[in-house]
This record gives C-alpha cells, structure tokens and sequence, in this order.
C-alpha cells in the first residue's frame, strides 16, 4: 500500500484505538471509525478528557460517549495511544 | 463528502450537539447541508438553567464551524459500512 | 446553496455569536456563507434595541433558533437574577502550554 499522505497513515488506524489531542485543553480516546481530509473523525467507545489548572494543580474530568463526531477545526494531533 | 452522506444518515434521529461556546443542543436531526452546518428540532439545552438563551427555542440552525462534538447512539451507526466509506473516501481524495 | 435557513426567512429569531452576544431579531435574507441580514434587532436578555438593520457576518454565527410566539413560553429574564454570559467559541485556554507540560510528565512519569 502506498503511503504519501499523512492521512493516508490514518486509513491504518481505523477500527484501532487512537488518542486525538483538541483545541482549549482537551484530548480524546476512542476508537477510529471515519476520518475525512478535514480531519473530521467519528471515534467509537469515546473518553474525553478535559484538562484545567486549577490555583496551579492539574485537574481533570473526563467523560464518555459510546460514538462521536468530532469536527476537524478542533483536531490538533492524532496518534495510537502510548499505553 | 463522507460526513455530509454520514449525517444525512443521521436525519430524523436524536443527536446531542456540543458547540464551542459549550451550549450543548439535544434534539432531532432534520436536515444537514455541504457545510455541516446542521438544523435540529425540539431542541432542549442540557445547560438551560446556566444559559436560558434558548429557552422558548425548538427548531435552530446551528452552522457547522461552531460544533465541537456530535454524540450519537452506537445503534445509529454500522460501523463497518463507515469504516469502508472512510477507506474509499481517502482513495478518492488522494486523487 | 444552504435552504436550511429558508423556514426562517421573515420570522422572530434568536442570533448566537461567536463573540457570546446573544440578540432576537426578524430574518430578512441570508447567502450560502450564513451572512444574515437582520431587521429590529434587539439584545435577547436586555431588550434593548442595537439596531433597526443589522448585516451580520456569517463566520459571526453560532446559531440561529426560531422564537416561539406562544407568549407564555417567553421567558421572563428580568425577573430572573443572574444570567450567565455566553461564552465565546475561540476555546482560548490561558497557560495551556502550562497545562499540556504537565500531563505530558504525568504521563511519562506513569
């Protein structure tokens, strides 16, 4: 399979787990079932997970969704989770 | 396209729109343009009682720029026919 | 061309900003980038009128509700206290790179 787009990566990762960073602090875990080349995603078993200092300590709340739409204009990193 | 064809799908279901400004919009899908932009109907704002704004609103136009997510129902969706959809859309794309 | 505002043309709306202003007014036209041309638009939780004709930009646009006429449904905002002001739609996070440094250690320290 030829890869010469990034997005092209992304046709690998579908049906897999990926971890999506997003605009204003927040970052999302699911797993991938549509993308387009606007970075428009449709994640499945969807955490979220928002991040905020709050008097200088990280707080964070997350939470889920079985499926999702995310609009690309938020999507600033996608990536196969670390752990 | 993909997600134009994905949200015609949608019409006539109960989606849950979360816009940037953090509204968050429940109502039934009833009909999505090229832009995503998206109108839904008897709407309820799940953060009413914070924002009032919209209280004796039920039918809104919401243009897709400002959406930040759109949950669905994992039964709205055949996830194999979307993942195929995905795969052929980067084919055309590419070009 | 978008149709999806046509069911609005000549009717009461309420106009969502991306700035967090909130105003009613009547929709006389709009284009396929959601410009929207407004008539008697006034502030949805003052009243006050800001402008008897308004060309509003459509990247300015959040949303677009239908008012209902049922009189009983308006709400009274006067009489209610504190009406807590929209938010903007720019998600401007402050020391997000702050916050992102930190869940990266987190993570890395895990």
């Amino acid at each position: 399979m030829s890869m010469d787009t990034p997005l092209d990566l992304l046709k690998l990762n579908l049906d897999e787990k990926v971890f999506v960073k997003l605009r204003g602090a927040r970052e999302m875990t699911g797993v991938l079932q549509a993308f387009d080349s606007h970075c428009n995603i449709v994640l499945s078993n969807a955490t979220e997970t928002i991040y905020e200092l709050v008097d200088g300590e990280l707080k964070s709340s997350t939470k889920g969704s079985e499926m999702v739409f995310v609009r690309g204009d938020s999507v600033t990193l996608i990536t196969t989770p670390s752990d | 396209m993909l997600f134009f064809s994905f949200f015609k799908t949608l019409v006539d279901q109960e989606v849950t729109v979360e816009l940037k400004n953090d509204i968050e919009l429940k109502g039934t899908l009833k009909s999505v343009d090229q832009f995503l932009n998206l109108k839904l109907d008897n709407i309820s704002c799940s953060n009413e009682s914070k924002y009032p704004h919209l209280s004796s609103v039920r039918n809104i136009f919401i243009r897709g720029s400002t959406v930040r997510y759109v949950y669905l129902n994992k039964n709205m969706v055949d996830t194999n026919l979307l993942q195929d959809a995905a795969r052929r859309e980067a084919m055309s794309a590419r070009k | 061309m978008s149709p999806l505002l046509k069911d609005f043309l000549n009717k009461r709306i309420v106009v969502v900003t991306t700035d967090g202003q909130c105003v009613k007014a009547v929709l006389e036209g709009f284009d396929k980038s959601t410009n929207l041309l407004l008539s008697d638009v006034q502030d949805r939780v003052s009243g006050d009128v800001v402008a008897s004709s308004y060309l509003m930009r459509g990247n300015q646009v959040v949303c677009c509700g239908l008012l209902e006429e049922e009189p009983s449904l308006q709400p009274d905002f006067g009489a209610e206290s504190v009406i807590t002001q929209l938010k903007d739609t720019k998600n401007i996070v402050p020391d997000e790179h702050l916050i992102w440094q930190r869940v990266w250690g987190m993570k890395a320290g895990k």
